[in-house]
C-alpha cells in the first residue's frame, strides 16, 4: 500500500504547473441537411487557447454561456479529447501521462462540478462515496484508516459530526452540504490542480459564501491551484488573482483580476463588465449597449470573433484575427484597436 | 397605492401538515414605483404572486388577507372579472414564459390571437403596428414578427415575453425571475431597456428574484423575505447601506462586491427552518448571531424605523413592539 | 451493512405501498408460485395417470374439474402445468433481460462503432416477425422445453436492449459519471457499478412484462403443436382439447383461463413496477 503519489519523481517541478498551448476543440456541426455543401462543418467550441498557470494560483475564467469556458474545463480534466494543441503539467503532456501513468494524472488533476445534487451515485452512502477514490488509488492501509481519513476531511470541512454524515445518503443532504462533500472528496487525493466549474451557481446565496471560503482555505493548506470557471464576475473577483475573459472560444483579455474589472480594455470586456449587475450603489455605470447575442462559432472566418457585435469595429477587425498582445500593465488583449503596447 | 397587500397569508396543507408559505406579509407600492422582492428558495416570494393572481388551487392552500389593486381586492374578485384584469392591467413575465407559445405557429399569428382575447375586433395592421412599436422599445428586430418561437435566442424570447405582457399598457408588471436564466450581458441590456421604457409608460414593476444585485441595479424599493415573512422593507439605499435586520446584513455580506472594497465573504450559518413547524419567536432567530431569549420566544412585528423603512426585529424599536 | 439492509427494506416497503396493482399482482404471483411448488401435494392424481373415466364433466366427485379424453385429471394437470408455464416464462424473460441489459449498456455507454452495430441488430430483430422465427427454429431444432425457453429469450431481448441503451446514453452525461471518470474509475467498473444499477429499473419492469409475453408465446407454440409433448403445460392442454371443444369444452377452456390469469398477473406486476420504480417515486 502506498501513500499519495510523489510528484517530484515524475515531473520537472521547475516547469509551470500547467501550460496550455493552442488548445482547440471542434465539434462536428449537424445542420440537418442531407447534403451539406463544402464538406463537414464544425463548431469551434475552444479555438486556440493558450495560457499558463502556476502553483498556488487561482485563475478565473469568465464569459457568457457558449463561450467555451466549460469545454475548456472539461478538456483540462480530460473528460474530452482536444482536437489540437497541448496541455502540459510540469512539462509532461497529458496525452503521454494518461498513456503511461493514468493514476498520477488522476491524483494530480481533480474537479468540482456545478450540480451538487447529481455529483454522487444515489445508491451509495457518503462514506462509500468518499472512501472510493482512496481505495482506487491505494491510499491508506486499511478500511479503518480510510474511514478515518474521510472523517478528518469532513471535520475539516465543517460537516460535524462527521460520523453521522458517513452513514447518510446523498438525497438526505442539502445542496450546500453535498457541494462541500464534493469539494472534500476531490481534495482527498491532494491534487495539484483543481478545475472548479460554477460551484455555487445552483446554491442559495446565503450558503455560497461559506462554501467558497471553505474551498479557498482548503486549497491554501494543500497548495492547490484552481481554474475557477464562472459567469458571475463578482465571485471571480473575490476568488481569483488572475482572470481570462473568453468569447466564442477565444481568450480576448487576460491579466490581473482587479485591473481588468476596473479598467477593461477589450471592447467585449467593457460590455461584459458594464452590464454586470452589482450591489455597489455608489458606482453606477451606464451599461454599454450592443446588439444581439453571441452567434454559434461555426467555422468562423479569419476575423476578430467580436467584430460582428463590437461597438467600435473597424475594417481590419473583419479581415484579420487579432493576436493577444502584452500591454504596459502586463495584461494581454486581443484587439486591433487597443493601443498601449509595452 | 396601486397595490397593497394586507396581512397576506398562504398556508399549504400537505397531508396532515400545514406549511405557512407566506405569513402575514403587508406592503404597498405606489404607482410608477419599482419594488424588488428578494428571498432565497423557500422564502415564499413566488407564492405571494401566484396566490395574488389566482394561480394557486384553493383545494391545496388557504389564502387569507387582502390584496388591494387599485381599490379592488384581487382575492375576492370572481374569476371572470379577475381574468379581465389579468393582461390588461396586470401582466406577468416568468423565467420561461415563452415555453407556453405554440412551436408550430408564427409569432405574429400568436400575437394576433392573444391581442384579440381582449380586443376581438382589432385589425391585423393595427395589431402589427402595436407589436412593432413595442419591439422597438426592447430592441427586437422587425423580422421577429414572422419567425417561429424556436428560431429565437434566449434573450429574444424574454424580450418577446416582455412585449407580450406590455401589449395592453398594463399598470402593473410582475417579473418572476424573468432575467435569471439569461447571460450577464443580455440581462444587463434587458434591465436597462425596461427601466427606460417604464419612464414612458407609467408602469409599476414588481421584480421577484434571488439575486440581490439585479434588484439593486434596477429597482427603487426592496422587500426582503425569509421563510414566508417580511424581514425588511425600504428604498434600495436604506436596505443596502443602512440595513437593520441581521438577515439582510447576512445576505449582503454573502454577496461579493464588483467594484468596491474586497471584504471577506460571510455566509449565514444554518438552514431554513421547517415551515410546517416554525420556531416560536422570530423565524430567523435560530440562524441569527444576535438572537436573544426574547427573539426565540416572541415574534417581532414589523415597525417603521425611518420614513418608509420597515423591519421586523427586536434589536430595533423595542417600544414599538408593545402592540405585538 | 446493517444500514444497507435497512435501506433496502425501506425501499421495498415504499415499492409495496406505491401501487395497488403491484400489491395484488404480487399476492397472486405468490399464490401461483405456491401452487407450482406444492403441485404434487395438492393434486388428487398424477397428471400423467390415465384413468378409466374418460371425458368426465367438471363437478364430479373424483374429478372436481373433470377429465380429458385420455382420462387424465384436469385439476392435477392444471396444477402441474403451472410449473412449465412459470419456468418457461421466467427463464426466457431472464435470458432476454440479461442479454438486453448487457448489450444495451455496452452500446449506450461505449458508443461509436459498437453502438452502431448493436442498434442495427436491434432494428433488424424488431423488424422481423419474431414469432415466425421462433416457429422455424423450434421446428428445426426440436420442440423440447429447453429449446423453447432459449429461443424465446434469444428473440425477445431487443426491447430490453433498446431501453437500457437509452438509459446508458442519458446516464453517461450525468455529473456522477463524469466525477467517476475524473476520479480514475475504469470504464468497465463505471458500466457495472454506476450505469447498470442506476438504469436498470425500467428494464426490470419490462422484463416482468416479458414473462407474460413468454408464457403466451409458449402457449401459442404448444397450441400449434410445437410444444414439448412430454411435459404437461397449459398450452399443450389447450392443444389437446382442441378437437373435443364440442364434447368436452372444459379441457381447453380451463387451461386457457389459467393462461389468461397468469398473463394478467405478470402484466399487473410489470405495470405496477413501472409506476413504482419511476424516478418521481424514488423519494426514499
Amino acid at each position: 500500500m502506498r501513500k499519495h503519489i510523489d510528484f517530484t519523481t515524475l515531473f520537472d517541478m521547475e516547469k509551470p504547473l500547467l501550460e496550455v498551448r493552442g488548445l482547440q476543440k471542434l465539434y462536428p456541426y449537424k445542420d440537418g441537411k442531407l447534403f451539406s455543401v463544402g464538406g463537414r462543418k464544425h463548431v469551434h467550441a475552444v479555438d486556440g487557447v493558450s495560457f499558463e498557470l502556476h502553483e498556488k494560483e487561482i485563475f478565473g475564467i469568465i464569459g457568457e454561456s457558449g463561450c467555451g469556458k466549460s469545454t475548456l474545463g472539461r478538456l483540462l480534466i480530460r473528460l474530452e479529447e482536444p482536437t489540437k494543441g497541448e496541455i502540459e503539467f510540469y512539462g509532461v503532456s497529458t496525452k503521454e501521462l494518461l498513456a503511461t501513468n493514468p493514476e498520477a494524472f488522476h491524483c494530480l488533476v481533480q474537479s468540482v462540478f456545478q450540480n451538487p445534487f447529481d455529483t454522487f451515485t444515489p445508491n451509495d452512502t457518503i462514506g462509500a462515496i468518499m472512501e472510493r477514490p482512496l481505495k482506487l488509488h491505494n491510499i491508506g492501509e486499511s478500511d479503518e484508516e480510510r474511514r478515518q481519513i474521510c472523517i478528518d476531511a469532513l471535520n475539516e470541512g465543517g460537516l460535524i459530526p462527521a460520523e453521522s454524515f458517513l452513514e447518510r445518503y446523498p438525497h438526505e443532504l442539502s445542496g450546500g452540504q453535498l457541494q462541500r462533500i464534493s469539494i472534500l472528496r476531490s481534495m482527498l487525493l491532494k491534487p495539484k490542480f483543481l478545475v472548479v466549474d460554477e460551484p455555487v451557481s445552483m446554491l442559495d446565496v446565503s450558503v455560497r459564501a461559506d462554501i467558497i471560503n471553505m474551498l479557498l482555505k482548503l486549497v491554501k493548506t494543500h497548495n492547490t491551484s484552481i481554474l475557477f470557471i464562472s459567469h458571475d464576475i463578482s465571485i471571480i473577483r473575490y476568488v481569483s488573482t488572475r482572470v481570462a475573459v473568453m468569447y466564442l472560444g477565444n481568450i480576448v483579455e487576460m491579466g490581473e483580476t482587479d485591473t481588468i474589472i476596473h479598467k477593461p480594455m477589450h471592447p467585449y470586456t467593457q460590455v461584459l463588465i458594464s452590464n454586470c449587475a452589482s450591489i455597489d450603489l455608489g458606482e453606477k455605470r451606464e451599461p454599454i449597449h450592443i446588439e444581439g447575442e453571441p452567434p454559434s462559432p461555426i467555422d468562423p472566418k479569419p476575423s476578430c470573433p467580436f467584430a460582428g457585435r463590437c461597438f467600435c469595429a473597424k475594417d481590419i477587425c473583419h479581415r484579420e484575427k487579432p493576436e493577444l498582445r502584452r500591454m504596459a500593465d502586463g495584461r494581454l488583449v486581443a484587439c486591433h484597436l487597443v493601443k498601449e503596447e509595452a | 397605492m396601486l397595490l397593497e397587500l394586507q396581512d397576506f397569508c398562504v398556508t399549504y396543507h400537505t397531508g396532515k401538515k400545514k406549511l405557512k408559505a407566506v405569513d402575514h406579509v403587508s406592503f404597498g407600492i405606489e404607482r410608477g414605483d419599482t419594488l424588488g422582492i428578494i428571498g432565497e428558495s423557500g422564502s415564499g416570494k413566488s407564492t405571494i404572486v401566484m396566490a395574488m393572481l389566482h394561480q394557486i388551487d384553493k383545494r391545496f392552500a388557504d389564502i387569507s388577507g387582502k390584496a388591494m389593486f387599485d381599490g379592488q381586492d384581487l382575492l375576492s374578485l370572481p374569476k371572470d372579472e379577475f381574468n379581465r384584469l389579468l393582461w390588461k392591467r396586470i401582466a406577468i413575465v416568468f423565467q420561461k414564459s415563452m415555453n407556453s407559445l405554440s412551436p408550430v405557429h408564427r409569432i405574429g399569428t400568436q400575437f394576433e390571437d392573444i391581442y384579440r382575447v381582449h380586443q376581438p375586433h382589432a385589425s391585423k395592421q393595427e395589431i402589427k403596428a402595436r407589436a412593432l412599436e413595442l419591439f422597438e422599445l426592447v430592441n427586437l428586430p422587425e423580422r421577429v414578427y414572422s419567425l417561429y418561437p424556436h428560431e429565437l435566442s434566449g434573450g429574444m424570447m424574454q424580450r418577446l415575453s416582455i412585449v407580450l405582457s406590455l401589449m395592453f399598457n398594463p399598470d402593473l408588471l410582475i417579473m418572476d425571475e424573468a432575467t435569471t436564466a439569461l447571460d450577464v450581458v443580455t440581462q444587463g441590456q434587458i434591465l436597462n431597456e425596461i427601466m427606460k421604457l417604464e419612464e414612458g409608460m407609467n408602469l409599476t414593476r414588481v421584480m421577484i428574484t434571488h439575486d440581490l444585485s439585479v434588484v439593486t441595479s434596477s429597482c427603487r424599493k426592496i422587500m426582503v423575505l425569509y421563510a414566508g415573512q417580511m424581514m425588511e422593507f425600504g428604498t434600495v439605499e436604506q436596505v443596502i447601506n443602512e440595513h437593520l435586520h441581521p438577515y439582510t446584513e447576512g445576505l449582503i455580506r454573502s454577496f461579493p462586491s464588483l467594484y468596491g472594497e474586497k471584504q471577506a465573504l460571510r455566509g449565514i450559518p444554518g438552514t431554513l427552518p421547517d415551515l410546517t413547524d416554525p420556531p416560536k419567536g422570530c423565524v430567523f432567530a435560530p440562524r441569527c448571531p444576535h438572537a436573544t431569549d426574547k427573539c426565540r420566544n416572541v415574534r417581532p412585528c414589523v415597525t417603521e424605523h425611518a420614513a418608509g423603512h420597515f423591519a421586523a426585529c427586536h434589536l430595533y424599536g423595542e417600544e414599538a413592539n408593545t402592540n405585538a | 451493512m446493517d444500514n444497507k439492509m435497512r435501506k433496502v427494506g425501506k425501499r421495498l416497503a415504499s415499492l409495496w405501498s406505491a401501487s395497488r396493482q403491484l400489491r395484488i399482482g404480487l399476492i397472486l404471483f405468490v399464490l401461483v408460485l405456491l401452487v407450482a411448488i406444492f403441485a404434487d401435494v395438492l393434486s388428487p392424481f398424477d397428471p400423467y395417470y390415465l384413468g378409466e373415466d374418460l371425458l368426465v364433466a367438471p363437478g364430479s366427485e373424483n374429478h372436481p374439474l373433470g377429465t380429458n379424453q385420455m382420462g387424465c385429471d384436469i385439476l392435477s394437470m392444471l396444477l402441474h402445468g403451472s410449473r412449465a408455464s412459470l419456468t418457461i416464462g421466467i427463464v426466457a424473460a431472464a435470458i432476454s433481460g440479461l442479454i438486453g441489459t448487457l448489450l444495451g449498456a455496452f452500446a449506450g455507454y461505449y458508443g461509436g462503432m459498437l453502438d452502431k452495430v448493436v442498434s442495427e441488430v436491434i432494428n433488424i430483430f424488431l423488424m422481423i416477425p419474431s414469432f415466425f422465427l421462433i416457429l422455424i427454429i423450434v421446428s428445426i431444432f426440436g420442440s423440447n422445453m429447453f429449446n423453447v425457453m432459449l429461443v424465446i429469450g434469444l428473440t425477445s431481448w431487443p426491447s430490453n436492449a433498446r431501453m437500457m441503451r437509452v438509459q446508458a446514453m442519458s446516464l453517461k452525461e450525468r455529473t456522477f459519471i463524469k466525477g467517476a471518470v475524473v476520479m480514475g474509475e475504469s470504464r468497465l467498473r463505471i458500466l457495472f457499478k454506476y450505469i447498470i444499477p442506476n438504469g436498470l429499473f425500467p428494464v426490470i419492469a419490462n422484463t416482468t412484462m416479458g414473462v407474460a409475453k413468454a408464457i403466451l408465446t409458449e402457449a401459442s407454440l404448444s397450441f400449434l403443436g410445437l410444444g414439448d409433448p412430454n411435459v404437461v403445460s397449459w398450452g399443450q392442454m389447450v392443444f389437446d382439447g382442441k378437437a373435443y371443444l364440442q364434447t368436452g369444452w372444459w379441457i381447453s377452456t380451463l387451461p386457457g383461463l389459467s393462461i389468461m390469469l397468469i398473463v394478467v398477473v405478470f402484466y399487473m406486476i410489470g405495470d405496477g413496477l413501472n409506476y413504482a420504480l419511476n424516478p418521481r417515486m424514488k423519494k426514499l
